[in-house]
């Protein structure tokens, strides 16, 4: 395979294909179009389904239906979409069936602006969802990495029985770069015990249910839910730790941050600057084990976000009081640049650090 | 005599989306301001929101170039299609040198519509730009129904075809040879000429192989940051 020079949506839409998806149910909503662009034009070349929703509350539950028969399913959606969705998003983390959804963030809150933005965090590692849920949320800073992420959330979906996400910006969904997008030997999970594909009178029918009326059915099936989460926080957390070594000052950043950012350190380092990153992929769980690690040299932590700060919160946890954490952003569309996240590093090596946002 | 001036007075620039259709527009109306003041560089691309050419307006008018487009400022905080009249001005004046950056694909043609009665066979010109590094014109067979849709959707003729064969940071001599191989045989098929090739810079030591197309050769891409 050679490389192609493909657009950020074009990446999610080709590679949730080579990954499996069957089904893809959306509601257009910038800037994210290309992705069911795409979809429409490529899903019916594979004998796959596109649905344009008449809503994001009726795609995400077209979702929930789809992946009850265990099909490989998919939505994407943006900032304000994406909060519509919430609540089919609890009912397919209580029903435990996987599927991906595509989130594309843009400046909020309410219905914000169409540029890019971190602010959906919290929507992303919270939830606006009722209930004790999780989902794993994967975070690629280049296109060639959100290909493979989009591959990996399929299998984690699946593996897990969990709705999984994978979370963008406009910036990468839009930006184009040379991409190969593999052929994807998907893990193939037996899904026979719970998907309805039809019993044929010969088995017990499997139910799709998120509702368990009774406290003590209803307390088990959370501790199973936790006790999943729990496997998810032991074999899943990822990240790329950058230049950490001697490091005094430690940026954290994701996604398209983290190329403003990575771009900074080469500056910083080039002056002689001891200055290093870590750039989580996972955002939930967040790999607060890549902070275990760093190296005694540590001063100050700054978080760097598309946002006012949320990432920062778990960052706070991470670092257990052991350094001070600082932060820079900014919003509504507008990116920081490469000077101002030096100029902050700079002020911290000198001392200059604000341990409140 | 710099081969931009032998072109039309009016430039159009098509392709399919993605091709680089908004960073040859740049790169060529920098070249052009060099020789003629202003340049009158209309974006009429109505349905990108990002990555559009008056995104770099300051920019742009340091250098002579004049962007036309929209009134409502070059922010791209409106999620709105809108076109503001001054296109108008270099179309009635005759002597003003205009590039018009259209959006992508058959659909971004669509907005000539607007502007056609003042074309004429004698003061256009109509670019398409390839980069045989997307797969919708990945190859001939391709380009040639791109470009059929694209003068089938406009009423126009494609005058010039432009290699733009790249992987961004990643293109090397090899890739804008194989963009001339394929555009070659495009070429003869539609007896379209090859009129340039971009070409960064950095390259040109490594040329050993003809190219067809005056070059345009680019120092930095306009349109992506450092990071990007």
């Amino acid at each position: 395979m050679t490389k192609k020079l493909m657009k950020g949506a074009e990446v999610i839409g080709a590679s949730a294909i080579a990954a499996g998806c069957k089904h893809f149910f959306g509601y257009p909503i910038t800037p994210q179009n290309e992705v069911p662009e795409y979809m429409s034009k490529e899903m019916p070349k594979i004998g796959g389904v596109y649905v344009q929703a008449e809503s994001e509350v009726a795609a995400v539950n077209m979702i929930y239906g789809a992946a009850g028969t265990g099909t490989r399913v998919m939505t994407s959606s943006s900032s304000p979409g994406i909060a519509l969705m919430q609540e089919g998003l609890s009912y397919i983390a209580g029903s435990e069936v996987p599927c991906v959804i595509v989130s594309v963030s843009r400046g909020g809150p309410g219905l914000g602006g169409i540029l890019p933005s971190q602010s959906d965090y919290y929507q992303a590692t919270r939830g606006g969802g009722n209930g004790d849920y999780f989902m794993p949320v994967y975070a690629p800073a280049n296109l060639q990495e959100m290909s493979e992420l989009m591959q990996k959330a399929f299998d984690i979906a699946d593996q897990y029985r969990t709705p999984a996400m994978v979370l963008a910006d406009g910036m990468l969904a839009q930006m184009m770069e040379p991409v190969e997008i593999k052929p994807y030997d998907s893990k193939n999970i037996d899904k026979s015990s719970w998907a309805t594909t039809g019993t044929k009178g010969k088995r017990k029918p499997n139910i799709i249910n998120s509702l368990r009326i009774k406290a003590d059915a209803l307390e088990e099936h959370n501790r199973h839910l936790n006790e999943k989460y729990c496997t998810i926080r032991d074999n899943e957390k990822d990240y790329e730790a950058y230049q950490t070594e001697q490091a005094e000052v430690i940026v954290t950043a994701y996604g398209s941050a983290s190329r403003v950012v990575r771009n900074a350190i080469d500056n910083l380092r080039d002056e002689g600057l001891k200055v290093g990153m870590i750039r989580p992929i996972t955002l939930w769980p967040f790999p607060d084990n890549a902070f275990d690690e760093l190296p005694d040299t540590v001063k100050a932590v700054l978080s760097a976000e598309l946002s006012c700060g949320q990432m920062i919160d778990d960052i706070r946890i991470a670092a257990r009081g052991r350094w001070p954490v600082d932060f820079y952003g900014r919003t509504g569309g507008n990116i920081f640049s490469s000077e101002e996240i030096e100029e902050k590093v700079r002020a911290m090596l000198k001392g200059v650090i604000s341990n409140a946002r | 005599m710099s081969p931009l001036l032998k072109d039309k007075r009016i430039r159009i620039i098509t392709g399919y989306y993605g091709s680089g259709k908004t960073e040859f527009a740049l790169q060529y109306s920098l070249q052009l301001a060099k020789h003629q003041q202003p340049v009158y560089l209309a974006d009429l691309d109505i349905i990108n929101v990002y990555f559009r050419s008056r995104e770099k307006e300051r920019f742009l008018n340091s250098r002579g170039i004049e962007i036309l487009g929209n009134i409502l400022g070059s922010d791209i905080i409106q999620d709105i299609p809108h076109v503001s009249a001054n296109i108008y001005k270099p179309l009635h004046n005759h002597d003003d040198p205009m590039i018009i950056d259209l959006a992508g694909s058959e659909v971004g043609v669509n907005i000539l519509a607007l502007i056609k009665k003042y074309l004429t066979q004698d003061n256009y010109d109509m670019f398409c730009i390839i980069n045989v590094f997307r797969e919708e014109t990945k190859d001939a067979e391709h380009i040639i129904d791109s470009i059929q849709a694209l003068q089938k959707k406009s009423g126009l003729r494609i005058t010039g075809l432009i290699n733009n064969a790249n992987l961004i940071h990643e293109t090397t001599m090899e890739h804008i040879e194989q963009g001339n191989r394929i555009l070659t045989e495009v070429e003869e098929a539609m007896n379209i000429p090859i009129r340039y090739v971009m070409i960064p810079s950095r390259l040109l030591k490594n040329i050993t192989n003809p190219i067809k197309g005056d070059q345009l050769v680019m120092s930095q891409i306009i349109m992506r940051e450092k990071w990007q």
